[in-house]
């Protein structure tokens, strides 16, 4: 069964007056240790998606399942645990907690699950490792390039273990090195970690990484390709 | 719930931005012990007009005909039996004694003038234990049980233009309309801190003013002395079960002096708006720097609730940094203002022109006295605590309303 399931996905803006559909009728799936790319243009829906099969935004029609589980049908405070257990986030523009150090933001998730102190530290410290930041664990993120913070981010959201990782695109505040870099570093981890990864990006260099490639205009499937290996 | 990760974090936001903390804390702190001041002021200044009226007037308690409260005659005189002495003696103990009197108006005349006087029959000892009278004597000596002499306040010799050792004529009524008349050499003139009791003061010993108004020994009332309020209350309730059924009550001070409880009932309250407003002053000083710690955060607080955090321990985590910025400053605040305080209270502040009427009429010692009463410090601490609670539901309330989705997008 697939990861992640989106049934005829709507999403309408001023249904009553001048509609604008930032999602029209979309149906996906995604499997278990996919490394998925959304494309399209600026404007095409990219977040929205994202955003929806977060639970951060609820749709006009259309359901999304995750592990077979609607998540329209969780109440508030359950879907945010949801999520907490679930769902990793990278954002865009890094959005780590600026009070806390590299290896406490990469600990938070683990710690508002309530799991034992010493083997989130384990955790936090390995996936620093992965990311390359075992030298920078105790600096805040004021103290880091965007680079940096933004591998602490997916350190950060992959540290938990989620069932897969949500990325809006990551690369986008990013120079190319530290773009590639950070691709390398998630498509390894795609691999070691076996984690599933769906980002949205109109980065030409990420698409040519990306085993599958979704790209949306105007909100609706334009090509769904999966490249073979 | 992870309580180590939510102090940490409301701890590491509160210092963000360091100045703005320190110039909130250091606002709560100099409100806190100005409004410490002026409590500690007026709760001391209350203290003592309370024991100041308490030792020269009317004691804590006063035992009397049930007539003599609206009607204080000689005629509603009497005297305890001796069951009745006997219970009494038991139920103040070491913590309270009794103190009879005889009082009553009198016409005093000197050479030349005349005026009304209260002539007050004591037991030299029991008075200096209950108020130390001796340390007000301004010219001769203290008197004797036995003396036939009086003692009067330095206003009324001021008055009947009479000065120690010349002789004070009274003419008044006794017992049952018995006449009394006397007249006495002047042992000792007394600056009685009372001005209004200084100017028509007359002692005379228990027995002599007794023999005076014909009294056979009998009090017009007692006065009972207690170390304590508490004590005082309880030999109160023994005392009322004591003179069930007889002619006789026992009331509290409180009750006797109905228009100093007012007074001190206003004063306080206006001593209370005044911290009030203070406290308003301060309550906008910390809901600008709440306020802005919150709208500042929007973006991140979107961010933790999408990574999982639940909104109530959001604002669990809100509400503990507003906590924390009002414990530090009202921590701080009494730390600082207990030692000025405990300064002011051993070296209380010399009076001058500016001092109250209450203060005039009821006080004596030309200090302004600083009170050290718990009560001070909690009532500060309390009034800060209902402040603050008042002022964290609105980050409470923002962390629980807050779109995330929007804030996301900031
Ligand atoms: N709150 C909103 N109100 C109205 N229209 C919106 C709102 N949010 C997004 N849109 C519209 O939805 C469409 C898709 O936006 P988005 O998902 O952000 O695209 P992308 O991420 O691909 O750039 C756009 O046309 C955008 O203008
Ligand atoms: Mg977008």
């Amino acid at each position: 069964m697939p990861i992640i399931q989106t049934k005829q996905l709507f999403k309408i803006y001023n249904e009553d007056t001048i509609p604008v559909y930032a999602l029209r009728d979309l149906s996906l799936d995604f499997e278990e240790g996919e490394f998925t790319t959304i494309v399209g243009p600026s404007g095409s829906g990219k977040t929205t998606l994202l955003n929806m099969i977060g639970g951060l935004d609820t749709p006009t029609r259309g359901e999304v399942l995750i592990d077979g589980t609607n998540i329209a049908s969780l109440r508030k405070g359950d879907l945010i645990d949801f999520r907490l257990r679930n769902i990793g986030f990278v954002f865009q523009s890094y959005n780590l907690i600026p009070v806390l150090t590299a290896l406490e933001n990469v600990s938070l998730i683990m710690e508002l699950q309530n799991q034992d102190p010493k083997s989130t530290r384990e955790r936090a410290l390995q996936v620093l490792d992965e990311v390359g930041l075992s030298d920078k664990l105790h600096s805040k993120p004021s103290e880091l390039s965007g680079g940096q913070q933004q591998r602490v981010a997916v350190a950060r959201a992959l540290a938990s273990r989620p069932k897969f990782v949500l990325a809006d695109e990551p690369t986008a505040n990013l120079d190319s090195k530290s773009a590639m870099n950070l691709l390398d570093i998630m498509a390894k981890l795609n691999v070691e970690e076996s984690m599933t990864f769906i980002f949205s990006t109109h980065d030409q260099r990420v698409i040519e990484r990306a085993r599958r490639v979704v790209t949306l205009v105007d909100g609706a499937l334009h090509e769904d390709l999966v490249k073979s290996k | 719930m992870n309580w180590i990760l939510i102090f940490k974090l409301a701890w590491r936001n509160l210092w963000r931005n360091k100045r703005r903390t320190l110039i909130t804390t250091g606002s709560i702190l100099f409100a806190v012990i100005l409004a410490l001041l002026m409590d500690s002021m007026n709760i001391g200044s209350h203290e003592q007009i309370i024991s100041n009226s308490l030792r020269f007037g009317t004691g804590y308690l006063q035992i009397q005909d049930t007539a003599y409260f609206e009607t204080p005659s000689l005629d509603f005189a009497f005297d305890l039996d001796e069951r009745q002495e006997e219970a009494l003696n038991q139920f103040l103990g070491h913590h309270a004694y009794a103190v009879p009197r005889v009082e009553s108006f009198v016409l005093a005349a000197g050479e030349s003038e005349t005026r009304g006087a209260l002539v007050i029959g004591i037991l030299p000892e029991l008075e200096n234990r209950m108020n130390g009278f001796q340390n007000f004597m301004k010219e001769g000596e203290i008197l004797n049980n036995d003396d036939q002499m009086v003692m009067i306040g330095s206003g009324l010799a001021q008055r009947l233009s009479l000065s120690l050792h010349d002789t004070l004529v009274v003419i008044g009524q006794g017992y049952q309309g018995m006449q009394a008349a006397g007249k006495y050499p002047i042992k000792g003139i007394i600056s009685h801190p009372m001005e209004f009791l200084d100017n028509q003061l007359i002692y005379l010993p228990f027995e002599e003013a007794s023999w005076l108004f014909v009294m056979d020994g009998k009090a017009s009332h007692w006065l009972i002395m207690a170390d304590t309020d508490k004590n005082a209350l309880r030999v109160q309730r023994e005392i009322e079960r004591l003179l069930e059924g007889t002619e006789l009550q026992v009331l509290h001070w409180k009750d006797l002096q109905p228009d100093l409880v007012k007074a001190l009932a206003f004063d306080a309250v206006s001593g209370r708006i005044m911290q009030f407003i203070l406290y308003v002053v301060i309550a906008f000083g910390i809901f600008g720097t709440v306020l802005t710690m919150t709208l500042e955060r929007q973006k991140e607080f979107a961010i933790l609730v999408s990574l999982g955090m639940k909104r109530h321990i959001l604002a669990l985590q809100c509400f503990i940094e507003t906590i924390l910025i009002s414990i530090l400053g009202v921590g701080a605040g009494i730390m600082l203002g207990f030692p000025v305080l405990f300064y002011f209270n051993r070296n209380p502040i010399p009076l001058g022109e500016g001092l109250s009427d209450l203060v005039k009429e009821y006080g004596m010692e030309p200090f302004l006295p600083f009170s050290l009463a718990p009560t001070v410090f909690i009532f500060q601490g309390i009034a800060m605590l209902i402040l603050t609670l008042i002022i964290t539901t609105y980050p409470v309330w923002r962390s629980l309303t807050f779109p995330v989705l929007e804030n996301l997008k900031r």
